[in-house]
């Protein structure tokens, strides 16, 4: 009897914490995103589309890392050399692909005086691309951009300011937008990278410390890089483990939601659970390998991100205990009958559904600012809580183990993403 | 100046009628389970219309009032921690501003010893126009041939 009653009571917290973390976090992540909105968004004069005047316009680098892209990289690659500021340079990086992106970017070059062509022989893998571009650029100032991605001609601008204004700042990372938006689950992503990934890069750079950089469209210092040894070519996603290397050297990362990207992201369940499945199995592999060196005092700013990331993976495994939980108990009338259930509709529901109401508006509020019509995706919305916390509870109960039992000494190499549904040319 | 609309690939129509409904009906379904997740702040509103809406009510104002100042307090007092962080991290951040000043320029000898090449060949390979580069097994510089200069 005891038992039971202290079971109940082990699953009455259970249930608090599975219902109540979200919620929490829903609060945490829109009281940071309205700071810095408030603090800095809403003061700018103009939009995105009127880059500020910089003191000085030094030589960037535009390095856009390809395997593959045929279909996409001559779009890319136009998009950059229309960038509006004077002195850039386009070093594309062929990475051993098998297609035609290498003859698409030989032509190209000779179309566009700026664009310089890197071909390594055989697949290396994205971070080994970008080392060689690093390594190819002259320039201090260097800009990434994924192969299948279309730069904003004005983000070059704003993400150099930071770099221009601030010494201790060794990244900028830029705001990515989603081109394909066909299916449904193209619809769900505008809104989960508006009212999840808009909202936590605002919040972490309001808190102090950023989880990832988004790899889509990031700027670095080449100083910052060659402090901390450039991208691992061992990491699966060397976005995340360049983001932690930077500021566990002590070097600011910010966040700069002027700059646009607009990028194809996967429209297919399968493809969308291989490229979150990846990010999962990255974020862990980063925590794992940086894990020891993160108990110094030195590293106290780093202690958020990983108290974060630790209680949002041991939420999902509670998800998914309660759920073997509640189908073990059916088989068990009497303690069955002792759960108390939560009623709906009711007080928890009631809860839910005005949080998820005041994250979307808000979320979308701040959007506006940067593409017009975005409200239209609040209907489609409803369905991002369920989507998105079930996705994450999958991802992260498989990708953990995965990160944890993978030979860390492989080369991580590139894997064709699901890039949606594509405009008939 | 690019035109956001352009960019963005709605190709809706390359998927079939059936889908579209589909999708459609399927969310505005969600949607009701939504409004009857919340239905015990829709009643007294449509009680106001006219429209009685029946349902077992689980709802306990008392507790949700609670709940609500629960949650406010949480959240106060998690926000007010963080806000303490930032302004820790602001202080350290002013405080260490000139930290990595000195460091405000890759030297090229640096960038060449780091990725074990030599200086004047590094050089020429960052004016080249076109680079074909072989890589050993683990990741140095085996190869380069480097073509056209920009």
């Amino acid at each position: 009897m005891v038992m039971e009653v202290d079971f109940l009571n082990i699953l009455d917290y259970m249930l608090m914490f599975a219902f109540y973390y979200p919620l929490l976090m829903a609060y945490i992540w829109m009281g940071g995103a309205t700071h810095y909105f408030i603090r800095w968004e809403s003061k700018q004069h103009g939009t995105f589309m009127t880059p500020p005047t910089l003191s000085s316009y030094p030589s960037v680098s535009l390095m856009v890392p390809c395997h593959n892209e045929g279909d996409n990289v001559e779009e890319t690659i136009q998009a950059l050399t229309e960038q509006n500021y004077p002195n850039i340079e386009v070093i594309a990086i062929n990475d051993g692909s098998t297609d035609n992106t290498g003859e698409i970017l030989d032509q190209l070059a000779t179309r566009y005086p700026r664009l310089r062509v890197v071909h390594l022989i055989e697949n290396q893998g994205k971070a080994m691309a970008l080392r060689m571009g690093a390594m190819a650029s002259p320039n201090e100032y260097l800009v990434c951009v994924d192969g299948d991605a279309l730069l904003d001609p004005n983000a070059t601008t704003w993400m150099i300011k930071h770099l221009l204004d601030s010494p201790n700042v060794g990244a900028v990372t830029g705001n990515p937008r989603i081109r394909t938006r066909s299916t449904l689950l193209g619809k769900i992503q505008v809104g989960e990278f508006s009212s999840i990934i808009g909202l936590i890069k605002r919040a972490q750079r309001v808190y102090g410390q950023i989880f990832t950089i988004s790899g889509v469209i990031a700027a670095f210092r080449k100083s910052a890089l060659q402090d901390v040894g450039y991208w691992s070519v061992d990491a699966i996603t060397e976005d995340i483990d360049i983001s932690w290397k930077l500021q566990m050297a002590k070097w600011e990362i910010r966040f700069e939601p002027n700059a646009l990207c607009w990028i194809l992201m996967p429209e297919t369940l399968s493809g969308l659970w291989k490229q979150r499945l990846r990010w999962a199995q990255g974020g862990m592999e980063v925590v794992s390998k940086y894990f020891k060196h993160l108990f110094h005092w030195q590293q106290r700013r780093m202690w958020i991100l990983v108290v974060e990331y630790f209680v949002s993976a041991l939420w999902a495994y509670t998800i998914i205990a309660l759920f073997i939980i509640w189908l073990v108990i059916q088989f068990m009338p009497e303690t069955a009958n002792n759960l108390v259930i939560h009623k709906i509709p009711g007080t928890t529901s009631v809860a839910l559904v005005l949080t998820c109401l005041l994250q979307f508006a808000l979320s979308l509020f701040i959007d506006a600012r940067y593409e017009r019509g975005i409200g239209k995706y609040y209907y489609w919305m409803v369905w991002f809580p369920l989507a998105y916390w079930l996705l994450n509870v999958f991802t992260t109960i498989v990708g953990i183990p995965k990160a944890l039992f993978r030979d860390r000494k492989a080369r991580a190499t590139w894997v064709s993403p699901d890039r949606g549904i594509r405009r008939i040319k | 100046m690019m035109e956001n609309n352009t960019l963005i690939i709605d190709n809706s129509g390359l998927l079939s009628k059936t889908t579209l409904v589909i999708q459609a009906i399927v969310t505005l379904i969600f949607w009701c389970s939504w409004g009857y997740l919340a239905l015990p702040l829709i009643s007294p509103l449509t009680n106001l219309l006219g429209i009685d809406i029946t349902y077992h009510n689980h709802f306990d104002t008392p507790l949700f009032i609670g709940l609500l100042i629960t949650m406010i307090l949480v959240s106060v007092y998690v926000v007010g921690t963080m806000i303490i962080w930032s302004l820790y991290n602001l202080l350290l951040h002013r405080r260490g501003r000139n930290i990595q000043k000195s460091i405000n320029q890759t030297l090229h000898c640096d960038l060449a010893g780091y990725f074990g090449v030599k200086t004047n060949e590094l050089s020429t390979w960052q004016q080249a126009k076109t680079l074909n580069i072989e890589l050993s097994g683990t990741g140095s510089v085996q190869y380069v041939q480097a073509s056209e200069m920009g």
